[in-house]
């Protein structure tokens, strides 16, 4: 039977209302690729390729309603039969397709040594234009994914920055440095030098500079010989370009000398220095008694009188009487070219195709074993599993932060042996193929707690990172969170009044609604742009990391924990009480705010965060206080969490955010399809809003008993019941207190969960996001997921054992951490085999 | 009155001709000629953090608002954005402006005696609203995508660059878009928070005068210039040998493979472009031909040791971008051009040391202390008034130009509009985004040198600015009634039919 689609979208949208088109007229519906009767023909390998889900496996009811409507589509892995995805059959050769991965914007970022968050370096190198393609559903994801011209374009406007940390000692333009160039006395000699000889670097100090690059700041493992001598090739190029010193350069240097180039090198009688053709004689002011006799003798020098001692300053050598201050050539090179020939060299590196594009192509000479599969070299592997861990690279260098450096590597971002180190030694040892090693080496670099997060060393302030939580995560997997949660573009999610139908409505600065302290708490709480306090995206963050860091029934606990980490709603304030702004003298804290304590001209932005809490109380500006229990009948997990809750809501209180969240359940929570947008082919809508009518109002009048419901709830029936629950919060997360003059009204009857343990009626989102967190289909979904984005690709039928390893690993205790070794030592992980067009 | 002497295109192709068989530029403009193809170009000049309605109002249109209104705009310095007064229904309030002149800062557009009045192709907008880029100091990318953005960090295109992207609008001209501006943040070349290619991909803005010299001119320019120029040149050739030393010895499978090769083709088809740009001024004399005075010996960038001109004299870099724009748009090396003036939080803080009276304020402390302050007051409007006269000049040289491919003059073609970043003030609650259009008479543009102010939020009749961008994409022949994300926030689909048809 072809069902009918008709389902409000992002935008509120009903998109469909199509029914049964007959063959060839106009509207003609192509035949989805997958239906409930698809049978594998042939058995076939793991593809990379996100739209074409592997067909030795049936699909069932997940494939989802047919959606009508016009053009082909395939509905991806979400279409597979979740069980028989669990049952592994001993002896089936795993592996993964061959590829190579072109970085993404983030990895290029840290792999550059440059910052993501904030623009206070003055970097632009976070505005590269590698982003991930929209249409994936993870950032990891490969297919396809290259460089087309006008990436390619754009990618030239920040190139300037990926070497700028490598191409002086000193301190380069954007103030940031790297470890290796600052520290490593072997690459003086590219950046300067003591004496003449060293000017034109040796062969020896090129061939150092070139292959400690390409190591450390490029390629993460050593060069081939061919990309070592291209890169090299390059450099010797760009060094025999560099321009002659020039007479007028303001820097006496090369062939000038006194006589020569007066300009830069001076010759005034007059200028206090015997200089040049003065003698004593002929300028007595500058030239002592003695001087010009031909002996460099008592008191003078070359400076003091360069005719009789002979070395001046241009003559090439260094003398011990010389520094760079007053004689720049002879002991220091024109660093401006230099810089220059560096910039060129290191901007060169960053167009290697081998910079660009990760590889994961197995060792062609390992035949061990002899079954079409290659497993990963060494570098390959410390290149996954860091790429599991984190965007920085296995052995990428450090990065100056001054004071905010960690005690144990005082001033930089790493050690110095660089990032993920242990990873880059067992890469050179070969000790990484250990699957024993691998689970170390996740366990070291996984996470753990600390109060001054100095793993946002680069990111953020030291006063920043205080008020966050003190349990961090290796990026990548809070990246996972991000993505899977969807929540990091929250911020991006206008809201017209965020406070509407809460109880915190009132008010308003200057008159103006958008100055309405709660409208002006809720955009800083999304910006961050006042105060100190953490954003509500990275409230949810570290949230996740608790739940992470204690790493027991990690799904559950997410699904249901109510120990949240909040933003302080009285950071900018001196916690002085007070009526009218007359109590407040301090200079600095003026304002008597809404919440009665004197606060600084920024406090009018930030303390009203607290509300969204649903919080009367204050929250304290102490690393416990922005610890909070959040009341058992209002929260419970991340699912009731107002990032989330906001993420995935619409722009106004009564828009359907009921739908955006439902279908977010069924295809995240449930794997499960919901057809697209783009198949539906009636436009239509929610009806006008209306003082009465509530959200749900619009949704069941729109969609569940309208002329059209029929034909709508072929696909909203996936959706709607899901997203009731969730009615209890308006558009921005904020706890309903009433709605439209009826109470908040979040009870729903689910009747078509793929886990029938979950076909229920429930009062609202706390008592379904209970139920869910009890569900194993919900835990093999999670598992799922994890598997998308760690391994960058679809799961298929041939990662049965794998999903089964990581179910297994994770049942016993909850562990994310145990369901992650399985995931990284399993051969789906381990070996690549090449596909065949 | 002197009409520009420009290269007439068909005479151009006589003169090269043999050259121009190989040249596919050359080539697909001469269809267009022959064809027909109408010739249309879009310039986007952004004001960052906002003008002020009350700059822009003329005493002919405030009279009839206050008419309509039955109020008055109270003269105090409080009373510089009025929208709660657009109190009519049903349509704009259309007034037939004889008197630009008398707003503060739209006497440019009747210019001087001797100049050739713009008072026919201009037309001014109030009383549209933007409320899903949320306003604040800055809109970022949503002023131009009617989305809700952050820095870096667009959630959809911008007009520019869905425009830029019709092979309608950029025929074969080689650059898609250009995009020029100042910053306060004189240490960046570049401000990605303006223009975006799509969610995610934002569109750098050059705020260099300099750069954005080489990067237009630099393959006949100074030596520096040319030596930038080159650089790329390198670069590409190097990126080239490299990946195909990768191809050589590739094992993986042929869809693999296949990215490694589209990444060579952009390498080889960036170079080309390259080339494109050396050819068409070998070739056709078109880029030198507009080329302006060389940084060196410009007067505008003076003294050259950037940034300093920069931060001395703010206006004269944007002035600088005006000139790049102009002559971009005239040696046709873009048909979209979008000039940001401190667009974006990170760049809006100007200091304007050369407009007397402001000379020691930044633009963030000049909005907050002109409510006490007249001088700062002052001092903005100046500003403005200063902007919309570089505005000016760059309509007048179009229509001083007769078009190449078609009838009328460039201006005939060309869709002038100068809006802000973030609606109506300072901390805008974006209800109110004046606009300024010239041109685009031969697109379908009919402004007529009239002030048309919108009803304003839910009164019936308003229109958004996203209506605007549609009124835009119609000169265009695309429907933008999907454009931005307002969803069932838009009020009307369709374009403004006041100014359009």
């Amino acid at each position: 039977m072809r069902w009918l689609v008709v389902w409000l979208g992002t935008l509120g949208f009903v998109l469909s209302a199509c029914g049964e088109v007959p063959d060839g007229r106009a509207g003609r519906v192509t035949q989805p690729a997958v239906t409930d009767d698809t049978r594998a023909t042939e058995h076939t390998r793991a593809t990379d390729d996100a739209r074409e889900p592997d067909r030795d496996l049936d699909t069932d009811s997940a494939a989802g309603p047919d959606p009508g409507g016009t053009g082909s589509w395939t509905p991806g892995p979400n279409a597979l039969n979740q069980d028989k995805l669990f049952q592994c059959n001993a002896g089936a050769l795993l592996s993964s397709p061959s590829r190579v991965r072109r970085l993404e914007r983030r990895e290029w970022t840290h792999h550059v040594g440059k910052p993501i968050a904030g623009t206070w370096w003055g970097s632009v190198a976070r505005d590269n234009p590698l982003d991930a393609p929209a249409h994936h559903p993870y950032s990891t994801y490969a297919r396809d994914v290259t460089l087309d011209v006008a990436t390619l374009d754009l990618y030239f406007s920040v190139l300037h920055e990926a070497g700028s940390n490598w191409t002086d000692k000193y301190i380069p333009p954007d103030g940031i440095r790297s470890y290796t160039p600052n520290m490593d006395s072997d690459l003086k000699c590219i950046f300067h030098s003591k004496t003449l000889g060293d000017h034109e670097p040796s062969d020896e100090c090129v061939d150092y500079f070139v292959d400690t690059y390409l190591r450390q700041a490029v390629l993460f493992r050593p060069p081939s010989a061919d990309e070592f001598s291209r890169l090299r090739a390059f450099l010797v190029e760009q060094l025999a370009l560099e321009d002659p010193p020039l007479c007028g350069d303001r820097v006496c240097n090369g062939d000038e000398g006194t006589a020569s180039c007066p300009k830069d090198c001076g010759n005034r009688c007059g200028d206090g220095k015997c200089n040049g053709d003065e003698v004593a004689a002929s300028c007595p002011g500058d030239c002592k008694p003695g001087c010009g006799d031909a002996v460099c003798n008592g008191t003078e020098t070359y400076k003091s009188c360069t005719t009789d001692c002979g070395s001046r300053c241009g003559d090439g050598a260094c003398a011990n009487d010389e520094s760079v201050k007053d004689c720049r050539w002879d002991c220091q090179i024109n660093t401006t070219e230099r810089r220059r020939t560096l910039r060129r060299t290191t901007s060169a590196a960053w167009l290697m195709a081998s910079a660009l594009f990760k590889t994961e192509l197995g060792d062609p000479e390992d035949d061990a074993p002899s079954d079409g599969r290659d497993r990963l070299t060494d570098h390959e592997l410390a290149r996954a599993l860091g790429g599991v861990l984190s965007t920085r690279a296995p052995g990428g260098t450090g990065i100056f932060v001054g004071a905010n450096g960690p005690p144990d590597h005082p001033g930089w971002t790493a050690p110095a042996e660089g990032y993920l180190a242990g990873i880059a030694a067992a890469a050179a040892d070969g000790s990484i193929q250990d699957p024993g090693v691998m689970a170390e080496l996740l366990s070291q670099y996984g996470g753990g707690t600390d109060p001054m997060r100095y793993d946002l060393l680069l990111e953020s302030r030291r006063d920043q990172r205080e008020a966050r939580g003190e349990f961090w995560l290796p990026p990548r997997i809070a990246d996972f969170f991000r993505e899977w949660l969807d929540y990091a573009h929250l911020k991006t999610v206008y809201k017209d009044q965020p406070g509407a139908t809460s109880q915190w409505t009132t008010g308003s600065y200057d008159g103006n609604s958008v100055f309405n302290p709660i409208t002006l708490a809720y955009n800083n709480l999304l910006l961050g742009e006042l105060g100190l306090e953490a954003t509500l995206e990275q409230h949810l963050d570290d949230t996740i990391a608790r739940v992470l860091i204690e790493d027991t029934d990690v799904l559950k606990n997410l699904l249901t924990t109510r120990l949240w980490r909040a933003a302080s709603n009285v950071g900018n304030t001196n916690h002085q009480r007070c009526t009218t702004d007359a109590d407040c003298t301090d200079s600095t804290y003026k304002v008597c705010t809404t919440i009665k304590l004197c606060g600084s001209s920024g406090s009018k932005s930030t303390v009203e965060v607290h509300r969204i809490y649903n919080r009367a109380k204050d929250i304290e500006d102490t690393p416990e206080g922005r610890w909070i229990a959040l009341p058992e009948a209002e929260r419970a997990g991340v699912l009731t969490h107002p990032a989330w809750l906001a993420a995935h809501g619409g722009n106004f209180e009564d828009d359907p955010s009921l739908i955006h969240r439902g279908k977010w359940i069924r295809e995240n929570l449930f794997c499960q399809v919901v057809p697209p947008l783009e198949l539906v082919m009636v436009d239509a809508k929610v009806g006008p809003s209306a003082p009465e009518k509530t959200a749900r109002d619009r949704v069941v009048e729109a969609i569940e008993t309208g002329p059209d419901s029929g034909t709508c709830m072929g696909c909203h029936a996936m959706m709607n019941s899901l997203g009731y629950p969730f009615e209890i919060y308006n558009h921005a997360g904020y706890v309903r207190t009433e709605d439209h003059g009826k109470a908040p009204n979040g009870t729903t009857h689910i009747v078509n969960a793929p886990d029938p343990a979950l076909n229920a009626t429930y009062q609202d989102a706390v008592e379904f996001s209970h139920a869910l967190s009890e569900s194993s289909d919900v835990k093999r979904c999670f598992i799922r997921q994890a598997f998308r984005f760690f391994m960058g690709r679809d799961e298929t039928g041939d990662d049965a054992c794998t999903l089964a390893a990581m179910e297994t690993a994770y049942d016993p205790k909850g562990s994310f951490d145990d369901m992650l070794v399985a995931l990284v030592t399993s051969d789906s992980f381990l070996y690549r085999h090449h596909e065949t067009p | 009155m002197s009409r520009t002497t420009r290269r007439r295109f068909l005479q151009t192709v006589g003169l090269g001709v043999g050259a121009s068989l190989f040249n596919p530029i050359l080539e697909s403009l001469a269809r267009a000629a022959i064809t027909g193809a109408i010739p249309r170009r879009y310039v986007f000049v952004v004001e960052g953090n906002s003008y002020e309605p009350i700059t822009v109002l003329s005493k002919t249109a405030r009279i009839a608002l206050e008419n309509s209104a039955g109020k008055t705009i109270a003269e105090n310095r409080s009373k510089r954005w009025f929208f709660n007064l657009y109190t009519h229904t049903g349509g704009p309030l259309i007034v037939d402006d004889m008197d630009f002149e008398t707003a503060p800062a739209l006497g440019a557009v009747v210019g001087q005696p001797g100049d050739l009045s713009l008072k026919s192709d201009a037309g001014l907008l109030l009383g549209l609203s933007n409320k899903i880029s949320g306003g604040g100091h800055s809109a970022h990318h949503g002023a131009l995508s009617c989305t809700r953005s952050s820095p870096g960090s667009p959630s959809g295109q911008t007009i520019d660059a869905y425009l830029a992207g019709l092979p309608a609008v950029t025929g074969s001209t080689p650059f898609d878009a250009v995009r020029l501006g100042i910053s306060s943040a004189l240490n960046r070349r570049l401000n990605f928070d303006t223009c975006a290619y799509g969610i995610g991909r934002p569109a750098p803005i050059v705020v260099h005068p300099t750069a954005a010299f080489n990067m237009l001119f630099g393959s006949v320019a100074s030596a520096a210039g040319r030596a930038s120029f080159l650089e790329r040149r390198d670069l590409l050739d190097f990126a080239k040998d490299d990946t195909r030393a990768m191809l050589k010895s590739f094992p993986g499978s042929s869809r693999e493979r296949q990215k490694l090769e589209k990444y060579l083709e952009s390498l080889e088809n960036l170079g080309a472009q390259q080339e494109t740009l050396l050819t068409m001024e070998r070739e056709t004399q078109s880029i030198s031909e507009h080329r302006p005075a060389d940084p060196e010996v410009n007067p505008l960038y003076a003294p050259n040791t950037p940034p300093l001109f920069l931060y001395e004299r703010p206006l004269d870099g944007l002035r600088a971008q005006f000139e790049l724009a102009t002559a971009a748009l005239m040696g046709e090396l873009t048909n979209v051009v979008v000039i940001a003036s401190g667009t974006g939080n990170a760049h809006f803080n100007i200091q304007y040391k050369s407009v007397p009276g402001i000379v020691n304020a930044k633009r963030h402390d000049l909005h907050h202390g002109s409510a006490r302050s007249e001088t700062y007051l002052k001092g903005i409007h100046e500003v403005t008034r200063l902007q919309v006269e570089m505005v000016c000049k760059l309509a007048r040289d179009l229509a001083d130009t007769p078009e190449p491919h078609a009838d009328g003059s460039m201006l005939d073609h060309t869709v002038i509009v100068y809006m802000s970043d973030n609606g109506e003030q300072h901390h805008s609650s974006a209800s109110d985004w004046p606009v300024l259009i010239l041109g685009g008479k031969r697109l379908g543009m009919k402004l007529g040198g009239r002030t048309l102010i919108y009803p304003t939020l839910d009164h019936d009749g308003h229109r958004q600015v996203s209506n605007l961008f549609n009124t835009l994409g119609h000169t265009a022949g695309q429907d933008l009634n999907s454009f931005g994300k307002e969803g069932p926030a838009r009020i009307q689909p369709g374009p403004l039919e006041d100014i359009y048809g």
